[in-house]
């Protein structure tokens, strides 16, 4: 060891880096001033682009994409992550508020106070004005800005666009600023990656830094079946049969004043998924027109009761019922217009509902029950469901893995008189499965479900020795409690996962199959006789206890698990001897 | 309910008769006959009736997000890291088909400690990791790891240290790599310079490559050399979810137990997702001029019940030493078996509340494929040792001995932590000849932890250890007991 002259000055010199470390080089937000920045008028909004594009407004204004920065479980884990591991800062709103971070807009501005294209999420341009093919950017993605008159990137050459503008007087277009007509770009350019796979895969496979991934699709399709034979992302997810490569339909693009641009494919803007919407349906799905009210007028209305409806308006008014009213919803007129834009809305997502019914139907078949041994009373019962994953693309569940979405079996035994004998995949009093993180397990209240089958992709983190254990989020918080999710000093791609944090997955790859085994106590069936069996494969966007550990409100977690499919629900009736 | 609601409703209805119809074709056994659905025979989901509207709740999920003060790497050059603003315009110097947009960051951590080692013995002293990252890509980067405050090869630190009454000081200005890399996609680099988007993974490096492999069972050391992987396979056949597969070969830099910097490595490591839990599978070979030895590795983690959590590892190592080796190395001291056991209880707070039981066994002298010989530091925190600070728990060797680390860790609100935790060590078989004589026979020894964020860049940390040692065979025992007092900032 050597022993310098003057010691203290080499610990002043250290401490000289620690003070320069708490400040921000990059002076904390401030953009970078080489960085052109852009204003609200470079980025036209879904809603100006309805003007021509209607069907495909009405298609996306209640898909996920058009979801993300309404999303109320965004919000609340963005705010939560980024509480517990503070340098998150922006990842999370890049994706899911694309021009509002473009913009500048802080990612815990509240949702009024952002531009009005910020709130649409992936809204039209965070594809359409992207001409950079990125690969694995981790949802880092360059939009071009350029007014609504600007060049539009598409997937085509614009052989209509070109036809409009060639017939400006008979369609009522125009390309200036000023003028008379509908204003329409003045030129669509062919990004040829617009309709690969590959367009996917800047915000559908996304890892933090250090490699915690959160969105895995990508890999998984491209170790697929359908990317073997050449099936895009976009022909299940945007095609004519939700989940199925079975082509497109034929439809114009534009329908400009009245009149429709020549029939062409037409790629369903809709980008089918399970995911659903908890968001209170005053502010969602968008609409071509501004509402009335503001977001946070909206916000205030009970929509979950009957206010504005005819029946409890008459009731108010006849003085049959009394109600109280905050000060926005005073007025019954306006509980009337607002009541009709909320069953509106309420339509357009039981809409949704329908195809990402559609959609899982399609992609898993679900055979059984098979029978090991004899039925017989007093004799316990074996059997098994198997559940296949047919579609050729991803493993199933897929997706968002950092939501945790949610994929398992109930089944249900019920006896000759219909009485309950036994259940797996039962929920507890909040919703969660009977499984180590329902609370009501854990409080003992009910008992642990020992034979679930759950295909949820679990996040695993080290304890500070030894094994590891389920996390709620994929952190580490073992070593220190200041997680800095920096560029990882390992390579991480080549170790499966960082240190100390893991995916742990459970689903099931493309054309593969699980076999859900159950066994129910011979106690339990005490007497001869016709026994039901009854089962579902249930699938719910996020699990309760993350929403809980995320600060949901209730109205939160009632939605999500109101709104949770049954998919492949049966029954069928056995004899035990 | 009002009547939107209603019609929500009968959709359910005409869902539930769609499925009907599929029900019809269904496949199961043939004693059964289709009936009715019965939705109501599952136990009901929860209910929610009359719940008064909570206005403000719905305000707060929008309005009541708060800034975060974002600590900020040292140095950040191009674009910063998860700003807000635009993404500047890509370069394409890596082909048309993988953009390259400049992060170029500095950071790492800062910490100062000062311990006692009991009776008048201390030490003072700062440490510093200085990462050095050059983001080219979402998969493309070259990344520096340096520790100027330290060479702990050369055995120079930043101290001040007092034992056995005399004091000593320094400083240590080093610049050489603890890890020096390119990291790298081979889809994306070839598909980059192509036509047409090469949608397929190989990630590699190259360099000096810090790996870990069996949370740094099998291997816990920056080689220099190359690996490669190839990633998120599956098999449905298999019923394998997930699977990853890194092939790797180390010809410099490479860690061994004994005193031989000529060690050259090659390996493979595998990673299942399976069985409703994780495996990990490892093989590779070492090959140095005074030893060659092979090591094999095989952990599998699952959760059982509601609870358990629990990882199985087994390691296991053979080889001889060259006749280039001094004759006093025993073959013995290259070949062993180490089982571990390592468990947690999930208790009603499965994340934050952890006891754990960490047991192991190791017959013979288990090597890791590369590493520094202290591989008991992963079983419990009773085990670390620092050359930085000197302090140290009990001895880290893994060499015909058994024992456990039982500790509580529990993390609060994942701000602090608190540990306690009790370690034990003793010599499986004294007449074993590989028993070395610097091992003691007994260790018993109580850790506490506890460390707290200040801020969103400074904690500290309070380490305590006290280790009661047996009998070593070469004079008296002595205990030890070691207070660490840790401040520390990240950026």
């Amino acid at each position: 060891m050597t022993a310098p002259p003057k010691l203290a000055s080499h610990f002043l010199f250290i401490l000289l880096i620690g003070s320069v470390s708490t400040y921000s080089f990059a002076n904390s937000n401030e953009e970078d001033p080489h960085l052109k920045l852009y204003t609200e008028s470079d980025f036209p909004s879904a809603q100006q682009c309805a003007g021509c594009h209607e069907q495909i407004f009405e298609e996306w204004s209640s898909s996920a994409h058009a979801y993300a920065a309404i999303s109320p479980m965004f919000h609340k884990f963005e705010q939560a992550i980024n509480n517990l591991a503070p340098t998150v800062d922006s990842f999370c709103s890049r994706c899911h508020i694309s021009v509002g971070t473009t913009l500048g807009e802080s990612r815990e501005t509240p949702i009024w106070e952002r531009s009005k294209v910020a709130l649409e999420g992936i809204t039209c341009i965070t594809c359409h004005r992207v001409n950079t093919p990125y690969n694995k950017s981790n949802g880092e993605r360059r939009l071009e800005g350029g007014a609504l008159n600007a060049p539009i990137f598409g997937t085509s050459e614009g052989a209509g666009l070109k036809e409009v503008l060639d017939k400006k007087d008979f369609y009522k277009v125009r390309t200036s600023d000023s003028g008379r007509g509908q204003k329409i770009h003045k030129q669509a350019i062919q990004f040829e990656q617009l309709k690969q796979s590959e367009f996917c895969v800047s915000c559908h496979q996304v890892a933090v830094n250090q490699g915690i991934a959160l969105e895995v699709v990508w890999n998984q399709y491209i170790a697929s079946p359908a990317h073997e034979e050449g099936i895009t992302c976009q022909d299940c997810h945007t095609g004519k049969v939700p989940g199925k490569a079975e082509g497109y339909e034929q439809l114009p693009a534009a329908i400009i004043a009245g009149k429709a641009t020549k029939p062409r494919k037409h790629t369903n803007h809709a980008f089918y998924g399970p995911g659903y919407s908890i968001a209170h349906p005053g502010i969602f799905p968008h609409s071509k027109e501004d509402p009335s009210w503001d977001i946070k007028e909206l916000l205030a209305f009970d929509w979950r009761s009957d206010w504005g409806s005819a029946e409890f308006e008459e009731d108010i008014e006849d003085g049959r019922i009394e109600a109280s009213f905050n000060e926005t919803w005073a007025n019954a007129i306006d509980r009337v217009e607002a009541r009709e834009l909320i069953d509106n809305n309420l339509e357009r997502l039981a809409e949704r509902d329908k195809m990402r019914q559609e959609l899982m139907e399609n992609a898993t078949q679900l055979t059984g029950p098979f029978f090991n041994g004899q039925q017989k009373a007093g004799k316990s019962l074996s059997f098994e469901y198997v559940l296949k994953n047919i579609n050729k693309g991803h493993n199933v569940p897929s997706g968002s893995l950092g939501a945790q979405p949610q994929l398992w079996l109930n089944v249900v035994l019920t006896g000759p008189n219909n009485e309950h004998i036994w259940e797996s995949g039962y929920l507890d009093s909040n919703g969660d499965m009977a499984d180590i993180h329902s609370l009501d397990v854990r409080k003992n209240k009910i008992p642990f479900d020992d034979q679930l089958f759950s295909l949820q992709t679990k996040f695993l983190t080290t304890n500070i020795k030894g094994t590891d254990r389920e996390m709620y989020l994929p952190v580490n918080f073992d070593i220190d409690q200041l997680p800095f999710l920096r560029p990882s000093p390992q390579p991480v791609t080549l170790m499966s996962h960082p240190p100390g944090v893991r995916m742990e997955a459970r689903s099931i790859p493309p054309l593969g199959s699980k076999t859900a085994k159950y066994k129910v106590p011979g106690d339990l069936l005490k007497k001869p006789g016709k026994y039901t069996l009854s089962v579902r494969l249930r699938y719910r966007a996020e699990p309760i206890y993350f929403m809980k550990f995320v600060g949901a409100t209730e109205d939160m977690i009632q939605s999500m698990n109101e709104s949770m499919l049954d998919i492949h629900p049966y029954s069928v009736s056995f004899t035990v001897k | 309910m009002n009547s939107t609601r209603k019609k929500i409703g009968l959709l359910s209805c005409l869902l539930i008769s769609t499925h009907a119809v599929q029900a019809a074709e269904l496949e199961a056994s043939d004693n059964v006959l289709k009936a009715p659905y019965r939705a109501t025979a599952f136990k009901p989901d929860p209910f929610y009736d009359n719940r008064e509207y909570d206005e403000r709740s719905q305000l707060g999920i929008y309005g009541d997000k708060s800034p975060v003060d974002t600590p900020r790497a040292l140095l950040e050059l191009g674009y910063p890291i998860y700003q807000k603003g635009p993404i500047p315009e890509a370069s394409y110097w890596l082909g048309k088909n993988n953009p390259v947009t400049s992060q170029f960051s500095v950071y790492g951590d800062l910490r100062f400690s000062a311990v006692s080692l009991g009776e008048s013995d201390s030490t003072i002293s700062a440490d510093m990791n200085l990462e050095v990252d050059w983001k080219l890509t979402g998969t493309e980067r070259i990344h520096l790891s340096l520790s100027p405050l330290r060479d702990e090869e050369a055995g120079e630190f930043t101290r001040i240290e007092s034992l056995d009454g005399e004091e000593e000081s320094g400083t240590e200005f080093n610049l050489k790599a603890d890890g020096f890399f390119f990291e790298g996609d081979i889809g994306s680099i070839t598909g980059g310079f192509s036509d047409e988007p090469h949608s397929w993974n190989m990630p590699f490096a190259f360099g000096k490559i810090p790996l870990e492999f069996q949370n740094g069972y099998y291997l816990d050391d920056a080689i220099t050399g190359a690996a490669i992987a190839v990633i998120s396979r599956n098999s449905p056949k298999l019923n394998i979810s997930n699977y990853d597969v890194s092939l790797f070969a180390g010809i410099d830099d490479v860690d061994q137990a004994f005193p031989d910097d000529s060690a050259t490595i090659v390996g493979v490591s595998a990673y299942l997702d399976a069985h409703s839990g994780h495996w990990e599978i490892n093989a590779g070979a070492s090959s140095s001029d005074t030893a060659d030895f092979t090591a094999i590795a095989v952990g599998f983690t699952k959760r059982y019940g509601s609870w358990l959590s629990n990882s199985l590892r087994v390691l296991n190592s053979s080889g001889s030493f060259t006749d280039a080796a001094p004759p006093t190395q025993d073959d013995d001291l290259l070949s062993g078996t180490l089982v571990v056991i390592e468990s947690s209880l999930i208790t009603a707070n499965p994340s934050t509340y952890i006891p754990y039981l960490n047991i192991f066994a190791a017959d013979g002298s288990p090597q890791q494929l590369a590493g520094k010989n202290n591989i008991l530091e992963k079983v419990g925190i009773t085990f670390e040792s620092n050359p930085v600070t000197l302090f140290s728990g009990i001895d880290p060797v893994a060499r015909n001995n058994a024992g456990l680390a039982i500790g509580l860790e529990y993390l609060f609100k994942l701000d602090q932590q608190f540990i306690i935790e009790l370690g034990y060590s003793d010599i499986l078989d004294d007449t074993n000849t590989t028993s070395p004589a610097e091992i003691n026979d007994t260790n018993l020894a109580l850790g506490l932890r506890y460390q707290k964020n200040i801020n969103t860049s400074w904690a500290y940390k309070i380490d305590f250890v006290h280790v009661d040692l047996g009998e070593n065979g070469v004079g008296e025992p002595e205990d030890s007991t070691h207070t660490k007092f840790e401040i520390f900032t990240k950026f």
